[in-house]
């Protein structure tokens, strides 16, 4: 899953058309995360159902930005295996020597792990692949670490809360490491399906 | 710092956020907030019309070896649980000779409401006892927990306690999962998340939410001057709009603040037709052979 960018939008558009275009990406970010408060908030959907509309809405607006995804390299996906077990490792030591929270899922396995996977794969499709590629044209690869991993923060304070903040945040700057170490977003999706499939047992 | 330069230190950076953060947190939360949680309907003890019913308890029976109590987590049966209780082991306050500790949590009807918001949800009488009945208790300095989950629809949420016909509130984190929270405990009674005023549940059906909350008793006053659940208040839906409106605000700012980046003044740089003239490339010479001469 290389961060290819398609022919036409490509650097030609210079740092200011660039920025625009990064702006529209947040724009369709936005309007993603805010559809899916408003189903939560409702409760119009399922968990599963609102899941899969809000994945599918992301992938919609990395597709739109101008991403066009290829094959992942072997070392990207391991990379992002290992980085992903790290942050679950992490969590789990952290509690000791609590005994683990019980989340439960009222789900089955499958759809869930079909749905966690495609909303975390999207969401790394737009924040470290095509909003990434407009931010780091239009103001280099530091600028597109902090913006992606404040909004990383930002998108899931609506159903979690503000103290989500400080860890996605942290989880941005691991994310957004991966994204230029590997100069795409399949490292850090990876990383991110490990860590949400893991919730499945913690 | 390029490249990979930049990518490992905010690898290790963002590590060290995460550790902080992590460590830091009361509760510990997910790897990462966020992912897909798929919850049973909130199942209430008296259901109002739209919304389910069949509120679970649990019981259980936990055997203790010697004089520290043991690892302790029990749950209601819905997914996620409506209710947990923590100890990690040495954390829970036992009678000596105990030998086993019993647990139970049952859903209740209030009998009083809480003056400064709504019960959001069931309350639960929560009780541990030793195998003589003797109340077991949690240790001062914390390591006993309990996690509620409240309704759909709830952003914030205060665990209270009901103790001598008031409710007390205690110290209260989100436990990492949609509208779970958590406080540490030190004694077991009736608890509850109890909202802002003016909370309502989200509709999970055709049917409005016409009347919320374990039904309150007739005779309590505060049921009486209509505190006791939440009407339809049209306020309510207000302020629950804050978090997305300042998740609106704050990619809005990012925005702004990248573009005033992006045109900010930068040192001029020199036209290249203002560059000093490169020096004329030597003239070439021409090596064409001379014609050859006739014989």
């Amino acid at each position: 899953m290389t961060a290819r960018v398609v022919a036409s939008h490509g650097p030609e558009v210079g740092r200011v058309g660039s920025a625009g275009l990064a702006a529209a990406t947040c724009l369709g970010l936005g309007v993603a995360v805010a559809v899916r408060w408003h189903v939560f908030r409702t409760a119009a959907l399922d968990g599963l159902s609102e899941g899969l509309v809000f994945g599918l809405a992301l992938a919609a607006v990395a597709w739109l930005g101008g991403l066009r995804p290829g094959m992942p390299s072997t070392g990207a996906l391991a990379a992002g295996l290992g980085v992903g077990t790290v942050l679950v490792v992490v969590s789990v030591s952290a509690r000791w020597p609590q005994p683990p929270l019980v989340l439960g899922h009222a789900a089955s396995f499958m759809p869930w792990v079909a749905v966690t996977t495609i909303v975390a794969t999207s969401e790394e499709l737009v924040l470290r692949g095509a909003l990434w590629r407009w931010l780091a044209v239009a103001g280099g690869d530091v600028a597109a670490l902090l913006a992606t991993s404040v909004l990383f923060a930002l998108i899931h304070v609506p159903i979690y809360g503000w103290h989500v903040v400080p860890l996605d945040f942290g989880v941005g700057l691991v994310f957004g490491g991966l994204r230029i170490w590997f100069r795409g977003p399949a490292a850090p999706a990876a990383a991110h399906v490990l860590a949400d499939l893991a919730t499945w047992w913690l | 710092m390029k490249g990979r330069g930049q990518a490992l230190a905010a690898i290790v950076f963002g590590l060290a956020i995460v550790v902080l953060a992590q460590r830091l947190t009361p509760v510990a939360g997910p790897p990462l907030y966020d992912g897909v949680v798929v919850e049973d309907p909130y199942r209430w003890l008296s259901p109002p019309s739209g919304f389910s019913g069949g509120a679970q308890g649990a019981k259980g029976v936990v055997p203790v070896d010697g004089a520290k109590s043991p690892d302790l987590a029990v749950g209601t049966q819905e997914q996620p649980p409506q209710v947990q209780i923590f100890a990690g082991a040495g954390y829970l306050v036992m009678p000596p000779g105990t030998t086993s500790l019993n647990v139970s949590i049952d859903p209740v009807q209030p009998t009083s409401q809480p003056t400064d918001g709504v019960i959001a949800g069931n309350v639960y009488r929560i009780s541990l006892t030793n195998q003589n009945g003797a109340t077991v208790g949690g240790q001062s300095s914390g390591g006993v927990t309990i996690v509620l989950r409240g309704p759909p629809s709830l952003p914030a949420a205060t665990v209270e306690r009901l103790s001598g016909g008031t409710w007390t509130k205690l110290q209260t984190d989100p436990a990492g999962t949609p509208h779970m929270f958590t406080a540490v405990v030190t004694d077991f009674g009736d608890y509850a998340l109890v909202a802002p005023s003016g909370w309502v549940p989200a509709s999970q059906g055709p049917a409005p939410p016409v009347a919320v909350g374990p039904a309150a008793p007739a005779s309590t006053p505060a049921a009486a001057s209509g505190n006791s659940a939440p009407g339809t208040s049209a306020a309510s839906s207000g302020g629950s709009w804050l978090p997305i409106a300042g998740v609106v605000a704050a990619l809005v700012l990012v925005v702004v603040g990248g573009v005033v980046w992006l045109v900010r003044p930068r040192p001029a740089v020199p036209r290249k037709s203002e560059r000093q003239p490169r020096s004329a490339p030597p003239a070439r010479v021409n090596r064409k052979r001379p014609p050859r001469r006739g014989p």
